[in-house]
């Protein structure tokens, strides 16, 4: 033990008496929430804050009612309410995460102990949460403000490292923390369906940092991450390898009324055959708030070997208001967007009003804009851009129940949405491959996420039913799902039901169900500062693919040692 | 009472409701009638049009995925699947009691194109791989994998003709999406060598025979040119060559006509013989919006005399059209839905 002991002085210092560590630790517990993250959770439309415990961040997400996983093994991308990824609007801690070039916001490149719970906004919502908010938002929240080191090993990731430790001096507060992934190939081995599959090495690495600090004026936040990984959508067309590589870097700064943040994407993707494609993609956003007026402005630059160097600037100016009806509120936005690449404006609006007893309902409108590869992909064999791409919007009527009591809460939601000129590729009188605005789809379904807690046990159940839709099939999204998690201190039970879903945009071809069956034990140690986990997924070996071909590994563990050393007396 | 009631009625509606979600298709289909099977790409479904009556039943049975390529072969149709995002396959098709009887797996990665069965006994399957460069030989009776041969590059059409097996090689340079100059081997099925070679045009896909020739078609649908080349199989040489108004898609040969179809080109109708177009026919003004011509049948029926072109988008309206030879028009428009990509066409005659 006195390794330990060593190991914590030399990382965090000498040891404070305890009532300064936990004073210290309620001082960075304040962890300051998006300005819209408040609004959110007050807005009459379906918000959820979505968190899970060490080690049961695989599939976390699944389990809510309306948000559909789109993993391609390397690659793992949102759905809500059967969108396409690209229509999510994806945040880190308030600030944009996911690049303009290609849309697709890839929860891979983040190491997994960067992110600790996840506010999902299900309602499409551009008035209030900006464009690209056509089917919703996500907002990726880093993990409670321990110290902390964690190293875990098993199957699919033979190590991981990662730390998180507070940072402070006279002036400001802070934390930072940083970790370390390598993945296997053993999604090979663990094929479910015992083939060899080509993926010739599924494996990859990624490392990251973050830092947050807060002054008198406002707080910041500094993610820096570093991802390479091999694509393995190539076995079924060229058996070669083809690694890609992503860098990021996001600085974000937020008062009361002001937000900014640059983020830098890089990209490469590596082959054998040629020289590697590059794109670098400089993003700048500022939001002002002052009253109920609000103006935000984002540029956007890109420097592909691809696209070329596309930019856009976008203008929106809004106003949002709160009107007080006896016991009835009044919830109403309108904002106007203004883009460059290609010169359009979109009005979107949103209505809603509170009902006594927590009853809610509203309409509201999103959009997106096109993707500069859906705008300028250069003309090869099989595909092109369309420069003259439309942007896509929603539109959505829902109305629900939200009640929330100290150690309940319950909420149902039903919705109809309605998709207007959606951005799919399709072939055009030559056979090339091009995006067009093509369809409108409708949906209706419902929606309901409850939580019970008795003495430190809680008991969390979820359903999703899409019971009708007009237009295409909704890709990859099933009609019915369902969980049930149970959490207690020493560990965890979770089960996840996700119903048939089409893999075909027509036809009647569908994707079994399957359910998972997930387990975790924590096993606390020496004041319960060291703690040993173990988690098994998937415990029933079923057959899982996400997406069509992609199949996810069977049975696997991982046993993870965590370090908090100023934990005492309880689990958190 | 009054529960008892509602309980037998809410059975007689879920019952009822229910027994109409049926399919509507007789098994077995009913004997002397010729149907269409229409492969449709986008759904991975496979729909029958009856001719005689002009009905259209979709989505009877399912393929595998990407589905390519398919052919008849003594009163059974052998379905070939690419495996895009899965495993490739054969499946194999009884047209009468309309089940899938086989499916053979193929390695993953493989891309099967297209598929040649040999008429000897027993009988062997033999199918192109596109991007293993090789071709596998199956026990036709039941899909094993007996042995493969490397040959070529970027493999696609293949023929059984007079005990030899003709391979059509592309030589289309995957990494780089470029054609090439493409060639045809002859193969020795026996030994699984390459008994000759002759080198054709730019990229040949398909063959087909007329019983005495070989015919290969091979060009560039986006570039918008195409070439028909007739092969003297005796010999191995060309003895006809005929440049076409577009890159064509597929081929079809009925007595001593070629009929070539592709995504943007006009259907073409061709003399045997030397080659020379017969007729070239505009299919704009009846394609749906949007569509492209990816298939194309003859019809068996001596009678009425009808090509079937199979007109796909994978995002608009599909359709067969049926085109009278006689009658120089596409006298009806089959609608076989939208999105669903329809692609190959296949008639058969039910015993």
């Amino acid at each position: 033990m006195w390794i330990l002991g060593l190991l914590e002085t030399l990382l965090f210092g000498p040891s404070l008496p305890t009532d300064t560590t936990v004073s210290y630790v309620v001082q960075a517990v304040v962890v300051r929430a998006p300005a819209w993250a408040h609004q959110a959770d007050q807005l009459p439309l379906s918000y959820e804050e979505v968190s899970w415990p060490a080690g049961a961040e695989q599939n976390a997400l699944a389990q809510v009612p309306g948000l559909t996983l789109k993993d391609y093994i390397q690659f793992q991308g949102l759905s809500i309410r059967g969108s396409s990824s690209e229509e999510v609007k994806v945040l880190f801690e308030g600030f944009p995460f996911q690049p303009q070039q290609s849309g697709f916001a890839d929860l891979q490149v983040l190491p997994r102990s960067f992110v600790g719970s996840a506010e999902i906004v299900r309602t499409a919502n551009a008035s209030y949460f900006g464009a690209g908010a056509m089917a919703g938002l996500v907002n990726l929240r880093l993990p409670p403000p321990h110290t902390q080191l964690e190293v875990s090993t098993g199957p699919l990731r033979p190590w991981t490292f990662s730390i998180q430790s507070p940072l402070n001096n006279s002036r400001w507060s802070g934390r930072w923390g940083w970790a370390w992934e390598q993945q296997t190939d053993a999604f090979r081995a663990l094929d479910p369906t015992h083939r060899p599959l080509e993926i010739t090495h599924a494996g990859g690495w990624k490392t990251g940092m973050w830092a947050e600090f807060w002054t008198g004026s406002g707080r910041g936040l500094i993610l820096v991450g570093w991802t390479r990984r091999a694509t393995p959508w190539l076995p079924w067309t060229v058996p070669h390898p083809d690694t890609l590589e992503t860098r990021y870097l996001l600085a974000g700064w937020e008062t009361p009324s002001l937000r900014s943040s640059l983020t830098l994407w890089y990209t490469a993707y590596h082959t054998d055959a040629s020289p590697p494609d590059r794109h670098q993609e400089w993003q700048w956003q500022t939001q002002w708030h002052h009253g109920p007026w609000l103006l935000d402005f984002s540029w956007v630059g890109l420097r592909s070997t691809i696209v070329g160097h596309p930019q856009r600037v976008h203008l929106a100016p809004g106003v949002r208001q709160v009107f007080q009806f006896g016991s009835i509120q009044l919830f109403a936005s309108f904002r106007l967007d203004g883009y460059s690449a290609p010169r359009q404006m979109v009005p979107t609006g949103f209505f809603g009003l509170h009902f006594p007893l927590g009853l809610y309902t509203s309409i509201s409108r999103g959009f997106r804009p096109p993707t500069f590869n859906e705008l300028y992909w250069p003309e090869d064999l099989y595909s092109r851009g369309n420069p003259h791409l439309r942007r896509e919007t929603s539109i959505e009527f829902e109305t629900g129940w939200k009640i929330r009591r100290s150690s309940s809460h319950l909420t149902v939601a039903l919705y109809r949405r309605a998709y207007h000129d959606m951005i799919r590729w399709s072939p055009d009188p030559t056979g090339k491959w091009r995006p067009v605005n093509l369809h409108h789809v409708e949906l209706m379904g419902f929606e309901t996420e409850g939580g019970l807690e008795i003495r430190k046990v809680r008991l969390i159940p979820r359903g999703g039913w899409i019971f009708w839709h007009r237009g295409p099939n909704l890709i990859y999204t099933p009609s019915w799902t369902g969980s049930m998690e149970l959490r207690t201190p020493l560990g965890w039970l979770r089960w996840t039901w996700i119903g048939s879903r089409p893999e075909r945009f027509f036809g009647p071809k569908r994707l079994p169900a399957f359910a998972l069956l997930d387990l975790g034990l924590r096993v606390p140690l020496w004041d319960h500062r060291l703690s040993v986990a173990v988690t098994w997924q998937n415990i029933l070996d079923q057959p899982v693919a996400w997406v069509r071909g992609y199949p996810m590994p069977g049975r696997t563990w991982e046993v993870r040692i965590q370090w908090q050393p100023e934990q005492k007396g309880g689990a958190p | 009472m009054i529960k008892q009631r509602h309980g037998i009625v809410t059975f007689l509606v879920l019952t009822l409701s229910l027994g109409g979600c049926r399919k509507v298709i007789d098994h077995p289909l009913p004997p002397g009638q010729h149907v269409l099977f229409v492969v449709n790409g986008g759904s991975e479904t496979i729909g029958l049009y009856w001719p005689d009556s002009g009905r259209y039943e979709p989505d009877v049975l399912t393929t595998g995925n990407t589905p390519n390529f398919m052919i008849e072969y003594e009163g059974r149709l052998y379905l070939v699947n690419s495996g895009f995002q899965g495993t490739p396959s054969i499946q194999v098709i009884d047209p009468v009691q309309m089940v899938v009887e086989q499916t053979w797996p193929l390695p993953i990665g493989s891309n099967p194109m297209e598929l040649a069965i040999s008429n000897i006994s027993p009988p062997l399957a033999w199918v192109t791989s596109w991007t293993r460069n090789q071709v596998y030989k199956l026990d036709a009776q039941t899909g094993t994998l007996m042995d493969s041969v490397t040959v070529g590059h970027s493999l696609d059409g293949i023929l059984w003709f007079n005990q030899k097996l003709y391979v059509v090689s592309t030589n289309y340079d995957q990494q780089n999406w470029q054609g090439d100059t493409g060639t045809l081997y002859v193969l020795d099925p026996d030994h699984l060598t390459v008994l000759d070679s002759l080198t054709l045009g730019y990229n040949p896909m398909h063959i087909a025979t007329d019983g005495h020739s070989l015919f290969i078609i091979g060009g560039d649908a986006f570039a918008g040119f195409g070439t028909v080349w007739k092969i003297d199989p005796t010999t191995l040489s060309i003895v006809a060559t005929q440049d076409l108004p577009g890159g064509p898609g597929d081929l079809v040969i009925q007595d001593t006509v070629v009929y070539v179809v592709g995504w943007s080109m006009p259907l073409v109708l061709l003399r045997t013989t030397d080659l020379a177009i017969l007729r070239e026919v505009d299919l704009t003004d009846v394609l749906p919006v949007e569509a492209g011509v990816m298939g194309v049948e003859v019809s068996h029926d001596q009678i009425n005399h009808s090509v079937y072109l199979a007109a796909s988008n994978w995002m608009g309206p599909n359709a067969v059209l049926i085109y009278d030879v006689p009658a120089d028009s596409v006298v009806q428009v089959v609608q076989t839905g939208d999105g669903v990509g329809t692609q190959i066409l296949r008639e058969v005659w039910l015993p």
